[in-house]
């Protein structure tokens, strides 16, 4: 092997791991700051933050990896936690049915998304940008515009703050999700179908895919977060709200950027999209601890997000080179 | 002076050693209309990029105006007087005629505001002097095809350009557009400007041609006057290349014959019904633009067409999707592998394993992934693909691998039916070889092949039967002694309407 064979394979090493790289230089970044970052009971906070940040990642990495957005899955958030109030306060529904329910809602969201834009070809951006708007209002119609106090059922409650042994629910909620999503798209031919229509989606119509099919699974699997997201927020504060998740979108795309997931589609995990999700809550938990202003907070994430992307470009770019010359 | 542009001994080598031009010799007269005459990859649009400057010559020299240059780039070129009219059109949609013809150099008033009327007053009479009824405040996108590609001419005109290329010109042209662009040339011709005309049309030459020279491999074969040669003289020297296929026409063209699908074409009042036997390669032959793409799409389900209809055993079964087309047993290598084949940023091993993946599946939707390597392995190892491993992302692979990526896609898949579309555009000789070796041990083994090429020795030596296609239509169907490459060329290029 020659050496520009060698230094291509060491930039490819890179690329691969670049989430993971990130992830370390934050932590360690903060860890010196502010040693407290990893004490036990900061540790379950983080844990509680990163949870709907990576729930709703989970479901973004398949629609990113297509080559498109969900920007709808904040609002759609919201939805589920309304229908959630609705059912258990309204209508007097079990637990388990409402919770069921409000789910199936984010699921039929995603399900609707898929389809505008796969069988009516309306511009991604586009649909999710008025299912956003849609989903927003329909929980603002719904709820009278105020929130409702789910006090009345404890056992909601389990959902985010319970233990299993030693484990906290919301790891077991995220261990499960990421394992079903990752096994969806590495070892399915699911998964395999929404990274070739995000590669090429001309060459993927030309084998045979079914390619309207995969969109919409893509972002069925993303409106089916989203709705878990909406259960776990409302289990979480003990309250339905539809003003709730606002801007969740651009965290979710975020983590699914910064865990390595390319915007064009095509390439990238789920796995990547964790450890983005937890790059993310280390810094905005890290300047909290720090002292940093909140809204000086948002400035470093941004800064992050562009300089990680940044470095990623440049990459890719040396590694095409190599081609070029070769 | 005899020659207002002389290119001597030009010699071009690729990377990897690809001599794609050998010692070759091109002169242009003043007021000439210089044909180049050759088939795909004998070396014209080299020539004219070492021209041009985009390519850098190895050795020989190249003469303008009596003295020697070394041009670096098509822009010196210009400035020098040679202008291009490419294939893909160079026009500003937005813009109108008259800004499109002005847009190198926008007459100024006090070096910053345009002078409109001095603007549309060079473009009228440019159109003018060449007689092309374009109005100069059109917007460009409302023009069709064929007036764009005049008003590129009348923009090299109206620069003084003293030398117009024209590289394949006619090939999206209707007969009277043809005809229109004809009488164009003729009047650059009067003007004293003089024309490098390349083309793949025979008939071409003879029309408006005074000189031509004609390229094989690479190599000049030689300059002729037109009023010197025949046709078939022509012919014999654009041909004679039968070394590619030692060998592969040996390999068995018998086997099993049973008819697998039957393709109509409506062409004009004629039906043509094309039956596609297994153990048989059946070709689809006809120069670049003949409609050979859109003909195979559409028997794959990518492109509809009322036109053509495909039968099985009776029934119609026209296929809706290429999803049908696959279901029912049918694999498709595109033209433009890049854009149409392959997935870059994925691996060669998904790139190979995509056709086939449901049958690689277990239960519960998991990829039985031992089984998914071992076969890719199989065809990888067979085809001889070179990557450094089965990981490696299909993008960082050379042209003659990537075709090869997709062509073990459906060895894996071993559909009922395989079209080939250009299979050998763009790949080094070996991998060629190789491909020919493929296509006929296909047929051997008992699939249905169909080639669509517009190299017609391809056609000739591995089909058994072949439709020759010429702009959008069938012109003819040949097959047994008949199929010979001179036959196919006469039928697609030259001979069929000098019969008429």
């Amino acid at each position: 092997m020659s050496a520009r064979e060698r230094g291509h394979t060491t930039l490819e090493y890179l690329g691969r791991y670049s989430a993971l790289i990130s992830f370390f230089i934050v932590f360690a970044m903060f860890i010196t700051l502010t040693p407290k970052i990893v004490s036990p009971f900061n540790l379950l906070i983080i844990l509680h933050q990163v949870t709907v940040f990576a729930i709703l990642g989970a479901g973004m990495t398949p629609v990113i990896i297509t080559g498109r957005i969900d920007l709808s899955v904040g609002s759609v958030l919201a939805l589920s936690s309304s229908i959630l109030g609705i059912a258990l306060i309204d209508w007097g529904l079990a637990l388990p049915l409402a919770v069921i329910l409000a789910i199936l809602i984010g699921l039929i969201a995603g399900l609707i998304n898929g389809t505008l834009i796969a069988k009516l070809k309306i511009p991604f951006f586009i649909t999710t940008l008025g299912t956003m708007y849609a989903a927003r209002g329909i929980a603002l119609v719904l709820m009278g515009g105020v929130a409702k106090s789910l006090k009345g059922f404890p056992t909601l409650s389990y959902l985010s703050t319970g233990w299993i042994g030693i484990i906290p629910m919301p790891l077991i909620l995220i261990i499960a999700i990421y394992l079903i999503v990752d096994f969806i798209l590495s070892s399915t031919p699911v998964g395999r179908y929404i990274y070739a229509v995000g590669s090429n989606y001309d060459a993927a119509k030309l084998v045979g895919i079914d390619v309207d099919k995969y969109i919409i699974i893509a972002y069925t699997l993303s409106g089916l977060t989203a709705g878990i997201a909406g259960v776990y927020m409302s289990s979480r504060v003990l309250a339905a709200s539809p003003i709730i998740g606002v801007l969740y979108e651009l965290y979710a795309i975020a983590a699914v950027v910064l865990g390595g997931t390319s915007l064009f589609g095509g390439e990238g995990s789920v796995r990547g999209t964790l450890i983005g999700a937890l790059t993310l809550t280390i810094i905005s938990n890290g300047c909290h601890l720090l002292g940093i202003s909140p809204y000086l907070e948002y400035v470093v994430v941004g800064l992050v997000i562009v300089s990680m992307v940044a470095i990623d470009v440049r990459m890719r770019r040396l590694r095409g080179e190599y081609i070029e010359k070769a | 002076m005899e020659y207002i542009l002389e290119m001597k001994n030009i010699t071009k080598i690729f990377p990897g050693g690809f001599k794609a031009l050998d010692n070759v010799d091109f002169n242009l007269r003043k007021g000439e209309v210089h044909v180049l005459l050759g088939e795909n990859g004998a070396g014209k649009s080299t020539l004219i990029k070492v021209l041009l400057g985009v390519h850098k010559r190895d050795s020989g020299k190249v003469i303008l105006w009596g003295e020697e240059v070394d041009i670096k780039n098509p822009r010196e070129a210009f400035t020098r007087g040679i202008s291009v009219i490419y294939q893909e059109l160079s026009l500003f949609p937005h813009l109108t005629v008259a800004e499109n013809i002005s847009i190198i150099r926008y007459p100024l008033r006090k070096s910053i505001v345009i002078r409109r009327d001095e603007m549309l007053r060079r473009a009228r009479e440019a159109l003018k002097s060449l007689e092309i009824d374009v109005d100069p405040l059109e917007l460009v996108k409302n023009l069709n095809l064929s007036e764009r590609q005049l008003v590129e001419i009348a923009r090299a005109f109206s620069y003084g350009a003293k030398i117009i290329i024209m590289d394949e010109p006619t090939t999206a042209l209707s007969v009277p557009e043809r005809r229109r662009l004809f009488n164009v040339i003729k009047t650059l011709k009067a003007r004293g400007i003089s024309i490098v005309y390349i083309t793949h049309f025979l008939e071409e030459v003879f029309e408006i041609g005074d000189r031509v020279t004609v390229l094989r491999d690479g190599r000049k074969v030689g300059t002729y006057m037109v009023s010197e040669v025949d046709e078939d003289t022509i012919l014999r020297l654009m041909t004679g290349r039968k070394s590619l296929f030692a060998g592969v026409s040996e390999e068995g063209r018998a086997g099993v014959k049973e008819e697998v699908l039957r393709v109509v074409i409506t062409s004009g009042s004629r039906k043509y019904e094309i039956p596609v036997y297994t153990g048989e390669v059946l070709g689809i032959a006809g120069p670049v633009g003949a409609g050979k793409t859109e003909l195979v799409k559409a028997i794959y389900g990518a492109l509809r067409r009322r036109d053509v209809e495909v039968i099985h055993k009776g029934q119609r079964v026209s296929f809706k999707t290429p999803q049908k087309a696959v279901k029912f047993g049918i694999g498709y290598l595109p033209e433009d592998r890049d854009v149409e084949g392959l997935f870059m940023n994925r691996s060669v091993l998904e790139n190979i394993s995509i056709a086939s993946i449901w049958e690689l599946t277990k239960r519960l939707l998991l990829i039985n992934k031992r089984v998914e390597r071992r076969r890719v392995m199989e065809v990888f190892n067979a085809l001889s693909i070179r990557a450094r491993s089965l990981e490696q992302k299909v993008r960082y692979l050379s042209g003659g691998n990537k075709q090869k990526v997709v062509v073990a896609r459906w060895l894996c898949k071993r559909p009922k039916i395989i079209i080939f579309d250009e299979p050998t555009r763009g790949i080094d000789i070996p991998t060629k070889i190789q491909m020919y070796g493929i296509i006929r041990r296909l047929a051997a083994q008992g699939c249905a092949v169909i080639l669509s090429s517009s190299e017609f020795n391809e056609i000739a030596s591995l089909c058994d039967r072949a439709i020759v296609l010429r702009q959008g239509e069938v012109v003819a169907e040949v097959k047994g002694p008949e199929l010979s490459e001179h036959k196919l060329m006469s039928l697609a290029i030259g001979g069929v309407t000098r019969e008429r």
